[in-house]
This record gives C-alpha cells, structure tokens and sequence, in this order.
C-alpha cells in the first residue's frame, strides 16, 4: 500500500512517538479517511492559519474533563479550529446551545449524577424545551464502568441535544476510568468532523497540517506514571478505634510537583490470594490479572463468559458481584485472552494529598487511607486500593503512583481566610493546606484566619491528625477548629450542626472572602453542608430560602466553595 | 493578728497550688474558656487542679498511652466524675438519672466509691456540662467533691438503728452543704447560670484548705465508715448503748485520721484519728467549722504532702488542737464515751430496721457496676424505695415490704452474684488504668488475688473466716488498706508492700510486713501464716493473730 520510502518515512517517525501519541494519530488517520469517503477534500489544506471556531465544554468533578478539554483545544489547533474552553458550571444554558460546533467533554460522577458544580446547569439543560438547531457537537463522556449508569451524564446530553435539533457530529465515546488512549484516539477522529462542519463558505477550507507535523501535540498523560518507595505506614485510628485509617508516606522517584489540595493516583495490585483463587477457578495459570479489574462486570463481559460458560445463567443485578462471585459459582476454563477480554486495566484510584512540598519535600507524599474491609456474597472484601497500600505493600517496597491535579481545590492567597470542612479523610488535603500555610507564613509573617470543622465517630479513637491540628494552631496557622463526633454522646453531631451552631463566625468568615473547602463524603455530608450554608443566609443575612440557595450557588460559581468528595 | 487567718512568717515558699487557688477567682480560672476548645481533651495543668473543686479529675487511659503519639493521637484524656452525696442515700430517681450518664457519656460502668458516692470514668471534655447538667436535674451536683475542701460526707447507713441513722445522715447532709465554697463558679461554667461577682469564700477564704478534707460519722456497734481514718469522724452515742430504737445522745468527736503517705517518705505515714472529747448532738456543726477553720489556718501550705490534718495536729499536738477548736467552737468538748466496734464490714442478711422497712445489701465487688448489673438494678428499682451506698462500695436496698424485696431480689439475683466471706470484706481502689497516682493495678488484680487466697484459706478449713483484705494502687489510701487486717500497697506493676495487723473494726493500724511483693511472694508468706492460724484455731480475729505471730 505504501511506497518503500513512505513506509520508511513512517516506521522512522513511528519510532519517534510515544504511545498516545501513535493513538491519536490512528485517530486522525481515520478522521481525513472519513472526510474522503463523503467526498470532502483529500489532502488538508496546508494554511495554518486557525479560522473555525468551536467551544470545548467541560462539566467536570476531579478535573479530569477540565484536562481533556484543554487537550482538545490544543489538538485542534494544527485542524485550523479556534477552541474556546468553557466550564459549564459558569454557562447558562443559551450560552450551550446557541449555534456553533461544540466538544462536550462530560464526568459521571458516583451513581450517574453530574458534577457537583454542575448540577445546576445540567438539569436546567435537561428541562430545557427550546430548539437546538444551528449546533453541531460531539460527546466524549467520561465514567467509570464500576458503576450503574456508566457515562450517564454524557449519554444524557448527547440525546438531549440531539432531541433539541442539534447535529450529532459524531457518536458520542463512552470512555471508562483508562480514558486516555480511547480519548486521543477519537478525537482525532472528531477533530476534522468539526473543521469541515458549519464552516461558513467564505472560510477556506478547512485546514490541518501535514501528519507528522502534529507529532508534537498529544501527550494526555500530563503527569507520567512514577514509582513511589513506601516509607510509612502508621495507623493514626486509636487501639479501640471502630475503624482503621492509615498515614502512608511516600518517597517518590522524581520530583512531583504537587498543589495543595491535588490528589494521587494510586496503581494498585490485585491480593495475590484472590489472583490464585480467580486462575485456579478459571484453570488458567497464565492468566494476568494483578493489574487488571476483577470486579467490575460489564453486560459485554458478561456476555463473554457466557459463551464460555454455557450452563451459566447471568444474573439480573450485577451490582453487587465481582468476578470472583460469578467463577466460584460456575468455575469456567476460561484462557488469558478471555481474562483479557472480560476485564479492564485496573483504574488508579486517587487519594487526596495529605501533605505540603513546602513541609513534605518534592520527593515526598502523604495519604491518608482508610482501608475498606466488608462483606458481600458471603465472602470477606478488601477495597483494591485501600489494602494494597495497608496491607499489601510491605516498607520500603515500590509501587506506581501518578499526580492527579485538582485544579478546583487550591488554597486562596495567603491572606484569604479559608473554611475547611472535612469528614474522616476527607480531612486530608486540610493537612496540606495548612502545611501550605505555615510556609506561608513563615514567608509573610501572618496567614488568614483557617477555621477546620472535623468530623469523625469518637473524639477519643477517631480524631485523625490530632497532633498535627495541635501543632497547626500552636504555630498560628489553624485558628479555630469545631469537631463533630457522632458516636460520642446520644445525640449524633455531624459537621453540619457545628456549621450551624457557629454560624455567626462562620458567616464573619464568608464576608471577609473566605473560600469554603468540603471534602469526604458525597452522599450524606456534601449536601448536609451546603445545606447548612445555605440556612446561614438565612440565619444571619435575612434571605429567603431559595435567595439563600442562590447565594451558595454565587459562592461556588465564584469558586469559593469548592467540593473534593466521594 | 486576725485569728482566722493566722499565717507563719517564718514559713518558706507556699506551695505552687496554693497560688492556682489563689488567683482562680472563685476556682473559674480558665475553665469557662478552655471547654469549648475541642481540639483538645485536657486542661491547662492550672485548670487541672481547679477542676477537681468541682469534682472531677483530668485523668488519662495508661493503658493507651503507648502508640498514641505515634498515632498522632494526644493521651486518650477523658475526666472521673465523682457526686457529692452526703451519707450515700439516692433515690430510685435520681439512680435512673445517673445510670442513664453511664451509659450516654461516661464507660459504660458506674462505680461506687470507698466514700459512698458515686464515680464516673470516661467522660470526654465536651460532654461534661452534659453530664454535669443531668446531675443537676436529678437535684445533685458534683461540687467539692474533690479539692482541697471538705469532701462528700460519709454516715454510715446503718439499717437497724433508723432513728440514729437519720441522725447520721442529717448532720452529713448539713455539714456538707455547710461547707460548700460559695462560689457561683459551679453554676456559672457548667450549668449555664448567671455570671455572679466573685468575693472571697467566708469559711474557705481564697487558698480554701491546705488539702482534702474528710468527715465520717460512725453508728456503733459498726465502723463500716472507717471513723478513725477521716479528718474529722463523728461517732453517734445513743442511750442504751445503742439498742434498736435509740435515740442521739451525742458524738464522740476524732480529729486527725488519714490514710495518704509516700513511698520512701518517712515523714508521711497513715494515722488513726485521736477522741478529741464529745459533744452535745446540736454542737456538731460549731465543732467541725471550728476543726476546719483550724486546720485552714493550721495546716501546712508549703508541703502538700504534710498538708492533712493529721501532720497539724501532730504538730500542734492533740491538746493544743483541741484548745484551738473549743475557742472557735466557743464551747467546751466534754470526755468521751467509750465505744466498742464490732467491725468496718457491710452485712449482707436482710435486715429489718426499726422503721419497719427491710434493708438489703447486695455486694458489688470493689464498687463496680457493669453494664448488665446495672440493668437488673433498673429492673429492681420500682420494688425500692432508697438506695444507700455503702462505706465497702456495695449497695443497700431499702424496701417497704418483703414483697416488695422478694421481687427485687429476684430482679438482681442472676447479676449479683454472692461472694465469699472474703471476697465479700475486701475493697480496692480504681488503680488502672484511669488514675493517674496508680503505681501497680488494684481493681482490676483483687479479684484474681482473692481467688488464690480463697484457695489457700480453704486448704486450712477458714474459709468461713472474715478477713479483711484492701487493696490499693498505691500509697495514697483510698481503700483504706492501712487498716485492714491484710493490706496491698502498690509499688510498681505487680509488685506490693504487704501490711498485716489492722484489727477487724478497723480501729488499729496495720504493720508493714514486707515490702515490693510479687503475687508468688504474697502467697509464699500469707499460706504459712494462714496455716498456723488454723492450728491456732482461728482465733481470735486473723488481724490479731497476725500481729502477735507475723515476724515484721
């Protein structure tokens, strides 16, 4: 198909990308092969000049829909196409579908739920009854397949738009926790759809540069996979805890540039036990499976096994069952290939930062983990993640770790007071904040106000960090601190009733600027605390309820109460 | 110079609590200011001894103190709350109200205290006003339960003589809350009251006492009050030497007991309280104001451990004391009557008083309530009409009818189980792993002692015998082990200074038989004695023997 000198020319460029790179340009590859197929022009036009604009929107948790958007914008560049990105947190509605080309780059958060910061403007544009036409866009939805409604948001703002006249551009990706290379890979497919899509005939043609010349432009991973040493691991829950949560240090390979308030990915190993049970159950001793993912079942797993299985009658929920579950009911030969098939590459998981560089080092991370041990289908679980790094990792053994930035979660300037507001370990990244702030000080000689509201089970057992909070407010740098400990007297008291009960100078507080930080729990306490903000405005500031919910709102579109939970 | 406020020019620096007294503002100090501070269990060292006036210790679990920094956990602090409960009576009420704070705030246990009073473990620094709160809605407080004042005052509750117990508990009752601080401070920090302007205390002045102070009234023929080893004991004289039904005639008035020494310091030591002379039962409170005033102004405030009224009146010696105390009181004792103890033990037959009303004990070994005992006392509870805690931490109940005791015996029956002669005499104190002064374990030890004491009596046929055994975590004395008929002081973990020779009344001193024993080493010494006691018959009482035949 190719001359000796282009597949030369070839093979020698190919030597020179790195994985994602080779993906996104199959992506791109495929992206003009289509456009020639439906007798658009072959070749791009070499102008580099960027004349089609198009809007990248992002409705994002943890940051991950933020990264990919400014991937896009710069992927799209060498396509002749002006990108603007957008968080949709700050769009209304007319701002999404008035005419143009649109990227959504969209995160399922937990049980199909949008974004924290988004859920205003998803659901206003789920009731949304007007008319979309004039817009062409393209989904890349964003999920994690452990989950029921996998990529339900970006499925739901695919169909609405398409049910509100927009032009689907092309199908939608449902792309799952190793998002990465299926990402790159699209949108080197979607890329072009958009520079030949609404381009005004005035415009020239579309535009994109010759292949090789966009060598340079892909790179995802932002932050490269490093291995990290395990330095410590020191339970901080007191001898007559109910629970068990880990300080694990680090020591890092390389320098890691972390931000207070990012997070860590952490490539965890399956147990060795449960590796042998799942080989010895599928009679295949060469079976990887230490990085791969055995518990979630997707349908198309499913499926899989089935054949392989034929006895084998699926069950209706699978919400609860491992693969673990399904093999030890109807132990299956099943061949490496198969195990690779029917799983996915184990997903990082990301544990908030616990430490500061300023205190900590470059080379240097803190995690607060707290291993996740029950049990389901008669069987004892041990959370992936969470007991590789408790159990699992012996000191001074190596593991693989990547940043993960949360840009949303950034101290303020130092003068700024701040409200943290954590629960178990959640109260993590607080650590760091305050580790932050005390080099901080030491560098200007004052700090603004930090005011910490902890919640946890028993004062006496649970109170994670308790000398460290001491030392904190010893050197100035934590001011006022309200614990919340449930399971110490009758009444149950939560971080949202010491919210409440200091309402006043929590509100104090808001006035002179304070940004709010909530972290932990998103099920029961994200919505209790933003609740209790919002009962403040009324409390203290006479607004009427719904006022009052506005201005929660106006503190988090002002990036002033930002959420790190789940 | 002002009588009242007599003070030693020639004395050397006070002691460092008596400017913390001093300057605590009506003992306030920061307390007001250091509660609501949650990133912290503890006080200030300061508010520490403060907070004792107010009847609690600042205390911490020893047996989590290992690993907690490396937790980075500060000390599992947590406070023992202790009543004030005049004579130990409670009722039904009032024990519902406290049984429910043993299980909302406090360790789950309640425990009865060689005082007769009740003590909590385990409350956290945010849940004291909460408990303290609760106390007070049951009409008790918690005031001078500790502290350098009068503490709680004993009565014993003698079931048989009602007329003389009523007698016995009425003056605890006015002596304690006659010596009250009068500080607004209790009610200001705890219970939410007004904030009252802070003058001196008219008995206590600014400094209060020198150290603790403690009053025990005895009903003879019992000592179960251990009379001789309080600050101050009263001893009820009655007419027809005290047969049921008769009426106060007076009280024998001790002066100077206690038990607290320190290991390695001669000039400490445990003395028995001298007879004073007696007095007339309306003159009771004007002698023991007058006590306490000599004593406030007396006593020893550079030495805290020479500070007990027993260094003053040693020092003053027992006429120049007494000379002090009849001017203050400005009345003359007159001499004492001679009074026969029989014992320091509870009894545990069903006794009918001479009110009619059928009295009760039950034992509960070394005070402690758990949770199961508590719940059959609940279930108990409406077959009772009072409650009395007694001077050997147990319980008595006090019922109206035999019906109404049948059905709550039937009620206790399978969690208060019945113990030994032995077992059912012996006391210790709570040790650890909460109080801080433990050297070596106590309540939690005694039990598995008396099992192997049981056995060696046994082998000799006295099990039957009542013997008094105390024991105590260290020489402070709160069981009172110095007058046992065998007494543990601990030393360091496992390890125990044995004193033999208290007689069974508790109206003689035991000796130091030898010190810094292991539990091998305790056996070892007692089983020759035990042997040769039963030769001798096993008489008379094994504390006399003991004194006569031990080598010390």
């Amino acid at each position: 198909m190719l001359s000796p000198k282009q597949l030369a020319d070839v093979e020698d460029f190919a030597a020179t990308l790195s994985a994602p790179q080779k993906l996104w340009l199959s992506g791109y590859f495929a992206g003009l092969a289509a456009q020639e197929s439906q007798g658009g022009q072959g070749a791009p036009a070499q102008s580099s000049a960027p004349v089609t604009p198009a809007r990248v929107i992002y409705f994002t948790e943890s940051g991950n829909a933020e990264r990919l958007a400014h991937e896009a914008m710069a992927l799209a560049k060498p396509f002749g196409i002006n990108a603007t990105v957008e968080d949709a947190a700050d769009l209304s509605v007319d701002d999404i579908v008035s005419a143009g080309n649109l990227l959504l780059i969209a995160s399922t958060f937990g049980e199909g739920t949008p974004p924290s910061r988004c859920e205003d403007i998803f659901a206003s544009l789920m009731a949304h009854e007007g008319s979309a036409a004039g817009l062409s866009y393209a989904v890349l939805a964003l999920g994690d397949r452990a989950y029921k409604d996998f990529c339900a948001v970006g499925i739901a703002l695919d169909e609405k738009l398409h049910a509100l006249g927009a032009k689907r551009l092309h199908p939608m990706l449902k792309a799952d926790v190793d998002f990465e290379a299926p990402a790159s890979h699209w949108l080197g497919e979607v890329l072009p759809l958009f520079a030949k899509a609404n381009t005004p005939a005035e415009y020239p043609s579309p535009t994109a540069p010759k292949p090789f010349a966009a060598a340079k432009a892909p790179a995802f991973a932002s932050s490269a996979k490093i291995k990290a040493k395990l330095k410590a691991n020191t339970t901080l829950s007191g001898a007559r805890s109910l629970g068990d949560v880990r300080h694990i240090e680090l020591s890092l390979s390389a320098n890691l540039f972390y931000e207070p308030g990012d997070a860590l990915d952490v490539y965890a190993h399956n147990d060795p036990a449960l590796v042998a049970e799942l080989r010895a159950l599928s009679q295949c001793e060469s079976a990887q499976l230490e990085a791969r993912d055995v518990q979630t079942i997707t349908p198309d797993a499913l499926r899989l096994f089935a054949e392989r299985a034929p006895k084998f009658d699926a069950p209706r929920d699978l919400g609860a069952l491992h693969w673990i579950d399904v093999l030890s009911q109807h132990p299956t030969r099943l061949s490496a290939q198969d195990w690779q098939n029917l799983t996915r590459p184990m997903p990082p998981r990301a544990y908030s930062i616990a430490s500061a560089r300023a205190e900590a080092g470059d080379q240097e991370v803190h995690l607060t983990v707290a291993p996740v041990r029950y049990e389901a289908q008669g069987r004892a679980r041990a959370g992936v993640a969470s007991c590789f790094l408790a159990d699992r990792v012996a000191r001074g053994s190596m593991l693989e770790v990547r940043l993960r930035p949360n840009k949303h979660f950034r101290l303020p300037a130092h003068d700024v007071p701040i409200i943290m507001i954590g629960a178990g370990t959640g109260v993590a990244p607080f650590r760091a904040f305050l580790q932050q702030r005390l080099h901080e000080r030491r560098a200007h000689g004052a700090t603004g106000t930090a005011r910490l509201f902890f919640g946890q089970r028993s004062f006496l057992q649970d109170f994670l960090y308790q000398l460290d909070w001491q030392a904190f407010r010893k050197a100035g740098v934590l001011t006022h601190f309200h614990g919340a400990f449930s399971r110490d007297a009758p009444q149950k008291i939560y971080v949202q009733h010491k919210i409440l009960e200091h309402g006043a100078a929590v509100m104090e507080d808001i006035d002179k600027g304070a940004h709010v930080y909530v972290c932990g729990d998103a099920k029961a306490m994200a919505p209790a605390v933003k609740d209790s903000f919002a009962r403040l405005f009324v409390a203290h500031k006479g607004l009427s309820e719904s006022a009052a919910v506005d201005a929660v709102k106006g503190l988090e579109r002002a990036r002033r109460f930002v959420l790190d939970v789940y | 110079m002002n009588e009242d406020h007599h003070r030693d020019a020639a004395v050397p620096a006070r002691s460092p609590n008596e400017g913390i007294k001093q300057n605590s503002e009506g003992l306030r100090g920061t307390l007001a200011h250091a509660l609501p501070d949650e990133l912290t269990g503890a006080l200030s060292d300061d508010d520490g001894i403060l907070v004792k006036f107010h009847g609690m210790y600042l205390q911490d679990d020893r047996d989590e103190r290992a690993g907690r920094m490396r937790r980075r956990l500060d000390k599992a602090y947590a406070f023992m709350i202790r009543l004030r409960l005049p004579g130990g009576v409670c009722s039904p009420a009032q024990w519902q109200t406290l049984n429910a704070i043993a299980d909302a705030y406090g360790n789950g246990t309640m425990r009865l205290t060689t005082r007769q009073t009740f003590q909590f473990h385990g409350i956290i620094k945010h849940n004291l006003k909460a408990t303290l709160k609760t106390i007070d809605g049951a009409l008790l407080d918690t005031l001078a339960a500790c502290g350098d004042v009068n503490r709680t005052v004993m009565a014993a509750p003698d079931p048989e003589r009602s007329a003389l117990h009523k007698a016995a508990y009425e003056l605890a009752k006015r002596l304690s809350d006659a010596f009250l601080p009068q500080t607004g401070a209790y009610r200001e920090i705890w219970l939410d009251g007004e904030k009252i302007i802070h003058t001196p205390d008219p008995l206590y002045g600014e400094t209060y006492l020198p150290r603790k102070f403690k009053i025990g009234i005895a009903v003879p023929p019992y000592n179960d009050v251990d009379v001789f080893t309080q600050d101050l004991g009263f001893v009820a004289l009655s007419e027809a030497g005290g047969k049921k039904g008769a009426a106060l005639k007076g009280w024998n008035v001790l002066v100077g007991g206690g038990m607290g020494t320190t290991h390695g310091d001669s000039e400490t030591h445990p003395r028995l309280g001298s007879v004073l002379g007696a007095c007339a039962p309306d003159a009771a409170l004007a002698f023991a104001r007058a006590v306490i005033t000599v004593q406030r102004d007396y006593g020893n405030r550079t030495v805290r451990k020479l500070a007990r009224t027993k260094y003053t009146i040693d020092r003053l010696g027992a006429p120049a004391f007494k000379q002090l105390v009849e001017e203050r009181a400005g009345l003359a004792l007159m001499p004492p009557q001679e009074v026969a103890f029989l014992h320091n033990r509870d009894r545990y037959e069903t006794v009918k008083g001479d009110d009619g009303r059928l009295y009760k004990t039950l034992f509960v070994e070394n005070g402690r309530l758990t949770a199961p005992m508590r719940a059959a006392m609940v279930r108990a509870l409406p077959h009772v009409e009072e409650i009395r805690l007694t001077p050997n931490q147990n319980l008595t109940l006090v019922c109206r009818t035999a019906k109404d005791l049948a059905l709550a015996e039937a009620a206790l029956a399978e969690d208060f189980p019945a113990a030994s002669r032995l077992r059912a005499a012996a006391m210790a104190c709570v040790a650890l792993p909460t109080c801080s002064l433990a050297l070596a374990e106590s309540e939690r030890y005694l039990p598995t002692l008396i099992t192997k004491l049981e056995g060696l009596l046994a082998a000799h046929g006295l099990e039957d015998k009542p013997i008094t055994v105390r024991m105590t975590g260290c020489p402070n004395g709160c069981a009172r082990p110095f007058v046992a008929e065998i007494g543990f002081v601990g030393r360091a973990l496992g390890r125990y200074d044995m004193h033999l020779g208290g007689d069974a009344s508790g109206a003689r001193l035991a000796r130091l038989y030898r010190q810094n024993l292991s539990e091998e080493e305790i056996l070892a010494l007692l089983a020759p004695l035990f042997e040769r006691y039963a030769r001798a018959g096993a008489k008379p009482s094994f504390g006399d023997f003991a004194l006569e035949h031990a080598v010390f």
